[in-house]
């Protein structure tokens, strides 16, 4: 990382001056009339000083600990900084000719955790001559996923105008977040091969064994042998039936709507049915009414008064 | 239960002596159907419910066919001419098979 971002930088220098100098190229061809080229900004050697690592505590409103780091000095030993606390670090960038504090378009306070492999960028505020950053730790835990543990802490800086770039190691930080997690999930995980859905038919429902259904069905058919008895019993006879044509025709008419219906179960849709039943239907009232009043003129002797 | 037993052997030859013939030939079909019926729900309670549109189409046949044909029973029946004076006997039959046959339509589209 350090290394692909110096390069990062390094390279934008170099863009920048190629650049600059064609510009300069370009309007040195008509010298003369135009103004003169435009003198390319001194570059500056940088030094990173005053470098100040101390730790706040919101709880007792005051700083706990201040660690001043002398140049290529590390912190000596790993600062803890505990669930309500605050990581502060001031920094002063200087030019190494006159040692006078220079600003940087950049400056960086890079938190890496090695382990999980994640890496935190937060932006060092301009406080006078110095930069400072205060990290405020359950505001920002969000930021750092809650992933509580040891994060190496960088500054970095980097400018045009410069003509060093300063990756400065300062040492090793504990930051313990509020209901922090020691492990991150594995973003990828959720790109992992899911199991295959499987296309699954609807499960047929429970039958029960065909001899249970066909002795129900027999079953059911009984009570039409009790009822044939029965009616044998009380002696049902076809003397009163009726071979008048009307009659005959409404008889075959009420069978074959009945028929109809048949194949209405079997094959027919229901607007063919309607369709057949229309027909049947007018056969069987009229030819019905003509035989009902027949037998009804037959049994009283008398017309139906309406 | 004796006497339970006499009042049902009393009322058995009171039906015997007292209703018309026709009407004991529509309570044979009555008591036909309501055994249908009740041997289509001990299925349903016993076995399940399978084919539940066919249970549900062939007993509310079975329960229709009883209340139409108890419909009829009173009307041709003689001692509620009173009620039914001005309905028929051919009438009433003819009402019997109208009504069958819009049921038997409606149970042969549920039927499945």
């Amino acid at each position: 990382m350090a290394i692909s971002q110096r390069v990062l930088v390094w390279l934008g220098c170099a863009v920048l001056l190629a650049i600059s100098v064609e510009c300069g190229q370009a309007t040195s061809k008509d010298a003369g009339k135009a103004k003169e080229p435009a003198k390319l900004a001194q570059k500056i050697k940088i030094s990173l000083t005053d470098v100040e690592v101390s730790v706040y505590d919101n709880d007792a409103g005051k700083v706990s600990s201040v660690q001043k780091l002398a140049s290529n000095v590390k912190l000596s030993s790993a600062l803890d900084i505990g669930e309500n606390q605050k990581l502060i670090v001031k920094f002063t960038v200087r030019n190494a000719a006159d040692n006078q504090a220079v600003k940087s378009d950049q400056a960086f306070i890079r938190l890496t955790h090695p382990k999980a492999d994640r890496e935190v960028v937060l932006i060092a505020e301009q406080d006078g001559d110095a930069y400072k950053l205060e990290l405020d730790i359950p505001k920002r835990a969000v930021d750092f996923h809650r992933l509580s543990g040891s994060y190496e802490l960088r500054v970095d800086i980097g400018d045009v105008n410069f003509l060093n770039a300063i990756s400065s190691h300062l040492g090793t930080v504990k930051l313990n977040f509020p209901n922090g997690v020691t492990e991150l999930a594995d973003p990828l995980a959720r790109f992992a091969v899911k199991p295959e859905i499987k296309h699954t038919f609807r499960e047929p429902e429970k039958r029960p064994p065909a001899t249970v259904s066909s002795a129900f069905s027999l079953a059911v058919l009984a009570p039409f042998v009790l009822l044939a008895l029965l009616w044998a019993r009380l002696g049902v006879n076809f003397s009163n039936f009726d071979l008048h044509p009307t009659s005959l025709v409404f008889y075959g008419a009420l069978g074959g709507i009945f028929y109809l219906y048949y194949l209405f179960w079997v094959s027919l849709n229901m607007f063919t049915t309607l369709k057949y039943l229309t027909v049947l239907g007018t056969v069987a009232f009229f030819s019905g009414n003509a035989m009902f009043a027949r037998r009804h003129r037959k049994r009283t002797g008398k017309e139906i008064k309406e | 239960m004796s006497s339970l037993g006499g009042i049902l052997c009393k009322l058995y030859e009171e039906y015997g002596a007292r209703t018309p013939k026709k009407l004991k030939l529509v309570d044979a079909y009555l008591l036909y159907v309501l055994l249908t019926g009740i041997i289509q729900f001990l299925y349903c309670a016993l076995v399940g419910t399978f084919p539940f549109n066919s249970f549900l189409s062939g007993f509310i046949s079975t329960v229709a066919c009883f209340v139409l044909g108890t419909c009829f029973r009173m009307q041709v029946n003689p001692e509620n001419k009173s009620q039914f004076g001005n309905i028929t006997q051919e009438r009433a039959m003819a009402d019997f098979i109208f009504a069958h046959i819009i049921l038997h339509l409606v149970v042969m589209n549920f039927i499945g």
